[in-house]
């Protein structure tokens, strides 16, 4: 296992991919900085539809209202993109390279193999999503001062925001499993690690299209993205878990299906590359 | 071959589900019956345009329960067509029909008059029972429910006070008090000595909307008069807006001389009336014109409206309401609900998010179709539910049908269950400040000390009514959030409170105390409820603007405002805005300065109500499940693995001894090779069919014993390099077995460690260095890096200090031998190579020719699959050769070498040489090309045929042994040589 993180941490694109999720709170407090302290780019609140768009504006209080600004921010694509990229180029890439062949005639089964690329690849995705609040709050607290947070729902003080965070981020890292399952699934059917990761971010655009139709009524609720936003209650003074758990259980059809997949193919798959 | 049956039966599964689902929705057909039905009074003889819908399978036989779906005001029967179909497919008979005045029916609109329109219907209802296809309860009484949104809604409330025959009504969007929605005035007090409250202000933006869309069409498309059949008897049919006043007064004996008095249909002259009655129409002129009620059209409306009727109502009655309508407010529907439940009758309202043309048939709504559905088929369909009226609701059991008010809380997305979910909250009552404030503290004059005059506020009020505020426009409803919050300064003042901390569920009619005062004959002031964001974006609750009108000044009014429906998130501000003008209403002409009195009666009141969300015992319970689920899986993955892991620890213990003997303890070999030891690699039948047809490797049945260096000869697509991805693993054979040291391999299978392989080609991590690629392939594997013997494989691999550059630096010959180093990791008993020499140098494979003799020497065994025979002949042992897949030959070189026996010599007079050997050999056959001979199947020795040859004088150029492989290889494999003359 720790093989398996050596092989991809070495690699320059997982590098590439956790410095620039965490260089987009930086970004974004330069971009602040030159709007001035005209209050973001407010998309705000259209009468208690969007409380995300009301974060922007609320972005410039204080150093972990920008954190939390800024996971908003990569929530609903930047990470899931990450995801993506971590996880579908995974097996992916060692068959471009040829030497998936060769971990093969390795004395462990195919599927420990998947297990492993797989842990890795979604232990790099956790990073990736925790990366984000801490260079947020990192760069927020440098411009903006440590105080309390103003959220849509109502005002919080610094620490409790801080233990909020750590949830909402476990919650953001959870939802993006479904994307992992995805991406995994499909590196594990082709040798162009492009076209795993390049059709999973295409497939997270179209599943997000998709949530916004509401004419599709109730089969929304059964998309993966559908509760993404959800960790907005957990912004409220007594934290709201409903959505939450939906959003969780939700998760898991997806992952399990995922997985169940890649498991299977990969399994009876001949190995030509 | 298991593989195989995987598609079959889901593809089977698939197609015999499809044929199912389209032979049991083929011939399941709504049939749609166009009717004409007359109707009307003796002395006003109308033909109205309907159409029948019968469900599939309604016959005498099966009869079903009916629908009476009416329509809008801005359209007919034919907007309805898709919700009747529907509900025909849910087993329904529909009856839609336009409304007199509507589409393609004659007379005139009356709007839902008693007389009128609501009399139709019982014509319609007499129709229904008249059918066989539908079910009766009683004779000439049918199982029948009345259903409309708008217009509809009401004239279905109308007639369920006028015809009891009808078993349940379900009204959207309808009105209570057609008066007070159309001009409505928020006054409830006008205050001592006032007398009853002013005539209320027109809303001008609806009522023009609905009476000129209604009049224009009326001009163009009459009702086909010349092609009814019964024109001429029914002239009233023919009837197109024509000079109504003379003529359609009487409504009397209309004989044919007045039929032939009317010019034809189609030669219409316009009139501003449309097909409106003159009632009607005159009493819309009068208010239109006079901008407040008349009290004519007051009583015309009034007559229109289920208001003080509503205790006739027998039918189970399901409102519907959308909470931002402007022309039909909350109210209307709660004051209809009111009233009905009053009678004892069984009522539900249903309040959803979303303006007028939000709540309709086939406006798209889930949830809509669903309440109105459930209504239905509870009260219609449910047999024996014997007689509605005085039906208990907890009875049936259904909960969720038995609440009499849910609305949708727009904030949250949650439906709210009024009876279970709410109770009753604390009253606020905040104080209006002269400074624009709405605090809960003392009223504002307290602040004052001095108790001198009591504080105003002053706006004006511009001359024509324009300017006016806009702040809503009829039929946007919901979409009213893009429209901006646009208050004329001067013409408005505004109080707001502070941000809450937590959130405030207002539910309920807030009521306003406030002095009016003008310098005019009236003072008109229209009061809205905001809800301001911290953003600044502003929503205006439920859509909602009371028009104030007090006549006899000053007026200190109490004022009703609308009824709330509303989330005020913690961190909004509610805002109260009073202004003089807007858009939607009648606005007054004159300029008018207004003030507002800021006593301390100025108050706001304000109901709000305690809402609990849904289960939140559910939530924990939920959390703890999904976590248990997500470790459970973790833990089964890490055992599954873990079991995994167990099985290759033993193995190390193998590697680096070739003394060993096999098998090793535990397992049991499947056969005995020659020596009595298991053979190193044995295949019995192997074959690998591609999924494309291509047969790859057919029948293949080897064994290599240990030591023996087998050479895998065959011609580019022999099927060999397949033959060796089954051999490790890599691809599954589809016939046969193949067998390492007596065990079936599987993919990943553990022994697997006594395994070198290389295959296709080097395959490595480009950004890493060649050591490091090496180190982490052979850990892969579980194994410790001590075990690899890795000084020993980079000294194969002679790369020197490159060994640390990254991979993709190499040449491909530095990455081949790299990847034969990464073969030669751990010694391992059976090398698998394909193609090793690939790119090396000749002194490179020379080195790695001698290698692979000595290590097979050493006891290793080692498969090589190569199509240069030079090659095999050099380093092997023992030969294979395939050829499309099939093994053709086997056995240790120098005996396939030896079966051609074939020499060749090279001379300067191949003729006289061919005679020459033809005398001296006997066995076998001699044949000469050009300058050389060749000696095919004879034994003599080669020695003696070059003596017998210089002797005679022919000199030799050239030699070729016998026992060459390539000749074994081409006559084996079929090809020509290229000594052979044709």
């Amino acid at each position: 296992m720790r093989v398996e993180l050596r092989r991809q941490l070495r690699r320059r694109r997982t590098a590439g991919g956790l410095l620039g999720i965490a260089a987009v709170p930086v970004l974004l407090a330069v971009a602040f900085a030159l709007a001035g302290n005209g209050g973001g780019p407010g998309d705000g609140d259209g009468g208690g539809g969007d409380p995300t768009g009301l974060l922007f504006s609320l972005a410039t209080s204080s150093g972990p209202n920008f954190a939390l600004m800024a996971t908003a921010a990569t929530a609903p694509f930047l990470l899931l993109a990450v995801v993506a990229l971590f996880t579908g180029d995974a097996v992916s890439s060692e068959a471009s390279w040829g030497s998936l062949r060769y971990l093969l005639t390795r004395p462990v089964s195919r599927r420990r193999l998947l297990a492993r690329k797989f842990a890795v690849g979604a232990l790099l995705s956790v990073l990736a999503a925790i990366l984000v609040p801490v260079s947020g709050l990192l760069v927020g607290t440098l411009a903006y001062g440590w105080s309390d947070v103003q959220t849509p729902l109502g005002v919080l003080t610094a620490t409790q925001t801080l233990w909020r965070l750590g949830i909402v981020v476990a919650y953001l890292a959870w939802s993006a499993a479904w994307v992992a399952a995805v991406a995994f699934a499909w590196s594990t059917t082709t040798d162009s690690s492009v076209g795993a990761v390049a059709g999973t971010i295409v497939l997270v655009i179209v599943v997000q299209i998709l949530d916004a139709i509401t004419a599709l009524g109730t089969l929304r609720t059964y998309l993966p993205v559908h509760e993404l936003s959800a960790w907005i209650g957990l912004l409220a003074p007594t934290p709201r878990y409903g959505d939450l758990t939906r959003g969780i259980v939700l998760q898991v059809p997806y992952l399990l299906g995922g997985l169940g997949f890649a498991v299977w193919w990969f399994e009876r798959k001949d190995i030509l590359s | 071959m298991l593989r195989r049956w995987w598609w079959v039966l889901p593809a089977a599964a698939v197609v015999v589900g499809g044929l199912a689902l389209l032979l049991m929705t083929a011939g399941a057909e709504v049939v749609v019956e166009p009717l004409r039905v007359e109707a009307g009074s003796q002395d006003d003889e109308v033909a109205l345009d309907a159409a029948l819908y019968l469900p599939p399978g309604a016959s005498a036989e099966d009869p079903r329960p009916a629908v009476l779906l009416g329509h809008g005001f801005l359209s007919d029967r034919t907007a309805v067509d898709g919700p009747a179909r529907s509900l025909a497919d849910a087993g329904y008979v529909v009856l839609t029909w336009s409304s007199r005045g509507f589409g393609a029916s004659g007379g005139d609109v009356a709007i839902a008059a008693p007389g009128r329109e609501i009399t139709d219907v019982a014509a319609l209802v007499d129709l229904l029972a008249a059918r066989p296809e539908v079910r009766n309860d009683a004779a000439d009484d049918p199982r029948v429910a009345i259903a409309g949104s708008s217009y509809g809604g009401g004239t279905a409330l109308l007639a369920a006070t006028a015809e009891p025959r009808l078993d349940a009504v379900v009204a959207l969007a309808a009105w209570h008090s057609l008066s007070s929605a159309l001009a409505p005035n928020g006054v409830v007090d006008p205050g001592p000595g006032a007398g009853a409250p002013a005539a209320g202000v027109v809303k001008t933006a609806w009522t023009g909307l609905l009476f000129t869309a209604r009049a224009t069409p009326g001009l163009l498309s009459g009702p086909p008069g010349g092609g009814a059949p019964d024109a001429a008897a029914d002239p009233p049919a023919g009837d197109a807006g024509l000079d109504r006043p003379a003529d359609d007064e009487a409504a009397t004996g209309p004989g044919p001389g007045d039929a032939t008095a009317r010019p034809p249909a189609g030669a219409t002259a316009p009139s501003p009336c449309g097909r409106f009655t003159s009632e009607v129409c005159d009493a819309y002129l009068a208010i239109a014109t006079a901008g407040t009620m008349t009290p004519e059209a007051a009583e015309l409306l009034e007559a229109s409206s289920p208001a003080g009727e509503l205790e006739r109502v027998t039918a189970p009655t399901l409102l519907v309401q959308g909470q931002d309508d402007t022309l039909f407010d909350l109210a209307q529907a709660a004051a209809n609900a009111d009233a009905i439940a009053a009678a004892g009758t069984p009522v539900r309202q249903r309040w959803v998010p979303g303006g007028h043309q939000q709540v309709a048939f086939g406006a798209g709504s889930e949830e809509i179709d669903q309440e109105v559905r459930a209504w239905l088929d509870r009260w219609l369909d449910a047999a024996g539910a014997g007689n509605p009226a005085g039906a208990s609701e907890a009875g049936d059991g259904s909960e969720a049908s038995a609440s009499s008010l849910v609305w949708t809380d727009a904030v949250t997305d949650e439906v709210v269950d009024a009876e279970r979910q709410q109770t009753t909250g604390a009253t606020l009552r905040l104080a209006l400040t002269p400074d624009g404030r709405l605090t809960t503290g003392p009223a504002a004059t307290d602040d004052q000390g001095g108790g001198s005059v009591p504080a105003a506020r002053t706006i004006f009020s511009p001359p024509g009514g324009q300017p006016a505020a806009l702040s809503t426009l009829p039929g946007t409803g919901g979409l009213g959030d893009l429209l901006p919050s646009a208050d004329i300064a001067g013409q408005h003042v505004a109080f707001t409170t502070e941000a809450r901390d937590e959130d405030l569920v207002l539910f309920g009619a807030p009521s306003l105390g406030l002095t009016l005062d003008a310098d005019g004959d009236e003072a008109r002031v229209f009061v809205k409820l905001s809800d301001l964001a911290p953003d600044g974006r502003t929503r205006l609750l439920q859509q909602a603007v009371t028009p104030v009108r007090a006549t006899s000044l000053p007026a200190p009014v109490t004022v009703e405002l609308p009824v709330l429906a509303h989330r005020l998130r913690a961190g909004h501000r509610l805002r109260l805005t009073v202004a003089t003008t807007d858009q939607a209403f009648d606005n007054l002409t004159e300029p008018t300065i207004v003030t507002v009195g800021l006593d301390e009666e100025a108050v706001l009141t304000l109901p709000t109500a305690e809402v609990t969300a849904t289960s939140p015992r559910a939530t924990p319970i939920l959390i703890a499940v999904a976590v248990v689920l997500v470790v459970l899986s973790l833990l089964g993955a890490g055992l599954l693995s873990r079991r995994r892991r167990r099985d290759v620890e033993p193995e190390r213990e193998r590697t680096g001894d070739q003394e060993q003997e096999w098998p090793h303890a535990g397992t049991a070999p499947a056969r005995a090779g020659a020596d009595g030891a298991t053979p190193p690699v044995a295949l019995s039948g192997l074959g690998k069919r591609y999924p494309d047809g291509k047969v790859a490797v057919d029948d293949l049945t080897l064994e290599v014993g240990k030591g023996q260096v087998m050479g895998l000869l065959g011609p580019n697509g022999a099927g060999k390099t397949s033959a060796l991805r089954m051999l490790v693993g890599l691809a599954h054979p589809t016939t046969g077995a193949v067998e390492l040291f007596g065990h079936r391999v599987r993919p990943g299978h553990r022994v697997l460690t006594r395994v070198g392989a290389l295959i296709e080609g080097p395959g490595f991590v480009p950004e890493l260095s060649g050591r490091e690629n090496l180190e982490l392939y052979w850990r892969a594997g579980g194994q410790a890096l001590e075990d690899a013997d890795l000084p020993w494989a980079l000294d194969i691999a002679a790369l020197g200090a490159a060994i640390d550059n990254p991979v993709k630096t190499y040449s491909h010959g530095m990455k081949q031998r790299l990847a034969i180093a990464q073969a030669m990791l751990g010694r391992p008993e059976l090398l698998v190579l394909d193609e090793p020499t690939d790119g090396l140098d000749p002194e490179q494979i020379r080195a790695m020719r001698r290698l692979l003799v000595q290590l097979g020497e050493e006891g290793h065994t080692i498969v090589v699959s190569s199509h240069l025979l030079a090659e095999v002949e050099q380093m092997c042992t023992h030969v294979a050769v395939m050829q499309s897949g099939r093994l053709r030959a086997i056995g240790p070189v120098a005996d396939l070498a030896g079966t051609t026996a074939r020499v060749t010599i090279s001379t300067d007079d191949g003729e006289a040489a061919r005679q020459l050997l033809a005398r001296a050999v006997d066995d076998g056959e001699v044949t000469a090309s050009g300058d050389t001979v060749v000696i095919a199947g004879s034994e003599a020795a080669v020695a003696d045929l070059v003596e017998l040859l210089v002797a005679d004088g022919i000199r030799i150029d050239a030699v070729t042994p016998r026992g060459s492989l390539e000749d074994a290889f081409l006559s084996l494999t079929g090809t020509e040589t290229g000594g052979d003359d044709g």
